[in-house]
């Protein structure tokens, strides 16, 4: 009786196995998933930007500087969305001022020093800094292109360094508390 | 070290620590007038505060010189912010999270045009010191992802139009920079790429490069690159331009290299 117990479960064990085999047979191709999803990341290394006005220290004198400066590094990861349109270029970086206190104009100068040299192989394809912002431009009102044809890429460790100038336009406009909503910068990451 | 690697890569990007958007800048669909059409945009709070964010919709003209033009009105006949229904108008992520945002398009059935747009924009609010300082003027920063919502009407045969409105030359290094701004006159997105070929005065090809695949909407303007090193003297240039639909597009000119 126990042999022939011992057989039937030798067979069994024997007949799943032949049958696993049959089942792994039936596939002849398999699907693969690259996980690769789609994102958008900006980021910028302060909360703040703030330029620097120091008051007169004598009778007669005007502020110390007539214009301040203030960097920020910028930082970008993008990766287009394929099932849209197959697209590697297209998403630009914007900037935009909001509440620039009367009496002030705000220019950019954006550095790519340390974003030129990395290899596209590696880090992909970087965006191109937008004309004269390259040597300092004026910004004007609304959103205003300063990194352009971004593909699929990442800065890294490395970052574009933006550079911007504020200075005196018209001193009769000038208020120690302008009133007004809370001057913002703005960074649109758009494609 | 793989782990590492992508840790060294994202820190960065966290310093400010606002919501980042996980998914694509742009959702494009192609429904039949009358149906709905959902889109999902992936939203991570990235810092360790909860963080506020809002949700606007704004049109857009595409202007080759500036770019994306955002306006305040609805541009009527071409936008599609009317048929948009948000899930909601803000949201509050508790730090460190992720969620799906909900974005539901209805094209009235009586739509007759061939593509609509808008732009969906997910605001960070500013964040600002709050220490103000004496003679400091200050400005809070905002990051804010503008997210494209086309829409391609497919009763309406695709009309793509790719022109050539603008070349520039510039000198580099050893060669010249050859760039040429192609418009979209058509009534539809699509994508393309270009192939460049410079000619010389025997019909020898002495220069041949491919561009990357762009995205064009209709009325954008994209600007395709090449690097021509080593070239002097006279020459003639092709470009031919490709759509993902197989139309294709031929510019031609005299170079004075």
């Amino acid at each position: 009786m126990n042999t022939f117990i011992t057989k039937r479960i030798a067979f069994s064990i024997v007949a799943l196995f032949i049958g696993s085999i049959a089942m792994a047979q039936q596939y002849t191709s398999q699907t693969v998933t690259f996980g690769v999803s789609s994102h958008a990341l900006v980021g910028v290394n302060t909360n703040t930007l703030a330029f620097s006005f120091a008051s007169p220290n004598a009778a007669g004198n005007g502020l110390v500087a007539q214009s301040a400066q203030a960097s920020t590094n910028l930082y970008y990861s993008f990766m287009p969305s394929s099932p849209v349109n197959g697209a590697t270029n297209g998403a630009k970086i914007k900037v935009n001022f909001t509440g620039i206190p009367s009496g002030m104009s705000i220019s950019l100068q954006v550095d790519d020093n340390l974003i030129t040299n990395l290899s596209p192989t590696i880090h992909g394809d970087l965006g191109n800094v937008v004309g004269g912002f390259s040597t300092g431009a004026s910004l004007g009102s609304g959103a205003t292109d300063i990194i352009n044809g971004i593909g699929a890429s990442y800065t890294g460790t490395n970052y574009y360094v933006l550079t911007y100038e504020a200075s005196i336009s018209d001193y009769s406009d000038l208020s120690s508390n302008p009133t007004g909503a809370t001057p913002t910068i703005q960074y649109t990451i758009t494609q | 070290m793989k782990q590492l690697l992508s840790l060294l890569v994202i820190v960065p990007m966290f310093l400010t620590g606002q919501v980042v958007v996980n998914s694509g800048l742009t959702e494009e669909f192609s429904i039949v007038p009358g149906n709905s059409q959902n889109i999902t945009v992936q939203l991570k709070n990235t810092s360790d505060d909860p963080r506020r964010i809002t949700f606007t919709l704004n049109d857009y003209i595409n202007d080759c010189e500036n770019g994306y033009v955002y306006v305040d009105s609805i541009l009527t006949g071409e936008s599609c912010q009317p048929w948009i229904r948000l899930e909601a108008d803000e949201l509050i992520l508790l730090p460190r999270e992720s969620r799906e945002f909900q974005v539901q398009v209805t094209v009235p059935e009586d739509f007759d045009g061939p593509s609509a747009k808008t732009c969906l924009f997910m605001n960070n609010t500013a964040l600002i010191d709050s220490i103000q300082q004496e003679g400091m003027i200050q400005f809070g920063i905002q990051i804010r992802y503008g997210i494209n919502i086309l829409y391609n009407n497919p009763r309406i045969a695709a009309d793509i139009d790719l022109y050539a409105q603008s070349m520039s030359i510039d000198s580099i290094s050893d060669g010249h920079a050859i760039s040429i701004s192609l418009m979209n006159r058509g009534n539809a997105s699509t994508t393309f790429t270009s192939k460049l070929d410079i000619l010389d005065n025997q019909g020898n090809t002495v220069y041949s490069s491919n561009s990357t695949r762009q995205s064009i909407q209709p009325l954008q303007c994209r600007t395709v690159s090449f690097s021509a090193k080593n070239l002097e003297g006279n020459y003639e240039m092709i470009l031919m331009s490709e759509t993902k639909e197989g139309k294709i597009f031929g510019f031609t000119e005299t170079l004075n290299l």
